[in-house]
């Protein structure tokens, strides 16, 4: 065999030897444990301890929050969903970051626009909140009621004001007619709303309006008043003595 | 060269020629064969030091098959699992890179084509006013809107991965339990698996420099937690589960609802079941 062809195999033999010894030092301990891949990589990327935590992981830090938000209509919701965490909780020792206006964040999910499914309690950002924060009325643990614990069609609907009883017994002049000038009705068909709840009347006063609860009279009437109204009339009449 | 007749001319040649070929037909078969005989011996040593139910302690990667499912119909497009997945595998906190995400498609009246944005849209950006949140605008307010859906999307651990097929190095691989991973310790970042998956599901992490995808939070579904998308979702949207378990929600899903998967017609067989998207989204 000539001479440079001698070279040129033992050249080759050179190249896949070194082909092998690389093959062999640089492949992982675990490759081909499983399959090609290292088997490894399995667990390191497996041991990463969660971020995202169940809520009950803050209900030691936030026993008052935690109790709200397990009661309410946002318990669908967990506590980083709002409580953004970009910060790592374990970092913090545990501790949620507040979001500090309630205008930006409530409406990721409550602005209308279009796509959200009609289910999804939706607002028009520009005839709801008029300018003021949403956590001013709704707990936001728990925006069914106000950040007092009362329901929210009985807490401040506008602006954080109570009922005003004065304004209520004005509307109450539209009432007096069946249901008495002093609450106690003028018929036995009639019920008296001298000291009813006043929650109860506001709820009632809102299905007739509503059409879930239908009276010929009484869908007209509730349908005439808007909600302060409605709350108004319904402190005033809650406010009365009892029929004796 | 001899300049004997026989050695001369087509015959002699031919004759010589497949000698050197056999010789070498020969060298090289013992080399491969050694070869494929250390590397069989390598994988059979690997094996016995890990075990068959998979190389996670306390996790049986034999006995589960995830799925996840998307109800396009309670999605309300607040984007908080895109905000939770990012907090918990580090995706990075700006608009283009992500794990999962969601899209927004709109059609208006009279037109046959959807709108789509998802959140790295540049209005959507501006409505959100940090890169730390996301949010979709109120683009559409005066538009005539027929029909408007949001979808979620994530990586569809597929049957058969097109990415884990193009992986120069081994370094994505889909495990018995279904769920496509990354080694990133041992991807050298040439972005090939980015170009093969045909969802736009992979990212290239420029702060790792790999390439990173959703891995169904491999480290949260070992644990028998949800993936955190699913956690973090308020709606519902979200549904995961392991299809050998009867009573999981990933096949109460699939059984109560038209489900459908996208593009099927690659062959990928994605594992990502959808509720109330149309034909339109891909």
């Amino acid at each position: 065999m000539p001479k440079h062809i001698k070279v040129l195999l033992m050249l080759l033999a050179l190249l896949a030897l070194a082909f092998a010894g690389g093959k062999w030092f640089f492949t992982p301990a675990s490759f081909w444990a499983y399959g090609h891949y290292r088997a490894a990589s399995v667990d390191e990327i497996a041991s990463a301890k969660p971020k995202f935590l169940e809520p009950a992981a803050f209900s030691a830090t936030y026993p008052k929050q935690y109790a709200t938000w397990s009661d309410g209509i946002h318990k669908v919701i967990k506590c980083q969903d709002c409580h953004l965490a970009q910060l790592d909780p374990q970092a913090t020792g545990g501790a949620l970051p507040t979001p500090r206006d309630s205008l930006k964040l409530c409406p990721i999910c409550h602005q209308r626009i279009a796509g959200r499914p009609a289910t999804q309690p939706q607002i028009d950002l520009a005839s709801h909140y008029r300018g003021q924060q949403c956590v001013s009325c709704h707990d936001p643990h728990s925006p069914l009621f106000s950040p007092a614990g009362k329901p929210i069609a009985l807490a401040a609907a506008a602006g954080g004001a109570h009922a005003d009883v004065a304004a209520g017994k004005t509307v109450s002049v539209r009432c007096v007619g069946c249901h008495g000038p002093a609450g106690v009705s003028v018929a036995p068909t009639f019920p008296n709303l001298a000291c009813q709840k006043e929650t109860y009347l506001v709820s009632a006063l809102n299905e007739y309006q509503a059409g879930t609860r239908t009276n010929p009279v009484m869908g007209g009437l509730a349908k005439a008043l808007n909600r302060s109204d409605v709350r108004n009339v319904a402190a005033y009449f809650a406010g009365l003595p009892c029929a004796k | 060269m001899s300049d004997r007749p026989a050695d001369r001319g087509r015959r002699g040649f031919l004759g010589r020629f497949g000698k050197m070929l056999a010789a070498a037909a020969a060298l090289f078969g013992t080399f491969a064969g050694t070869s494929i005989a250390a590397i069989a011996r390598a994988a059979a040593a690997a094996r016995a030091r890990f075990p068959a139910t998979g190389p996670v302690p306390g996790y049986d990667w034999t006995k589960h098959r995830w799925a996840f499912g998307v109800d396009a119909t309670k999605c309300i497009g607040c984007l908080r699992c895109a905000e939770a997945c990012k907090v918990e595998n580090k995706v990075p906190f700006n608009p283009h890179e992500f794990r999962t995400w969601v899209e927004r498609y709109v059609y208006l009246e009279g037109e046959e084509k959807p709108h789509v944005d998802s959140q790295d849209d540049p209005g959507d950006v501006a409505a959100a006013g940090t890169l730390l949140n996301y949010r979709f605008d109120d683009r559409y307010r005066n538009a005539k809107v027929e029909k408007a859906f949001f979808v979620p999307k994530l990586c569809n651990h597929c049957e058969n991965p097109p990415c884990v097929q193009v992986c120069p190095v081994g370094a994505t691989y889909k495990t018995p339990d279904g769920v496509v991973l990354i080694d990133k310790n041992y991807c050298i970042g040439c972005r090939y698996c980015v170009q093969a998956c045909p969802y736009g599901a992979r990212y290239f992490n420029d702060q790792t420099n790999t390439t990173d995808k959703c891995t169904w939070c491999y480290h949260r579904i070992t644990k028998g937690l949800n993936p955190a998308c699913v956690e973090a979702c308020p709606a519902g949207a979200r549904i995961f589960g392991d299809l050998d378990d009867p009573a999981s929600p990933i096949n109460e899903f699939i059984r109560s609802h038209p489900v459908r998967v996208l593009k099927p017609w690659t062959g990928n067989g994605p594992n990502v079941y959808y509720n109330g998207i149309d034909s339109e989204v891909s």
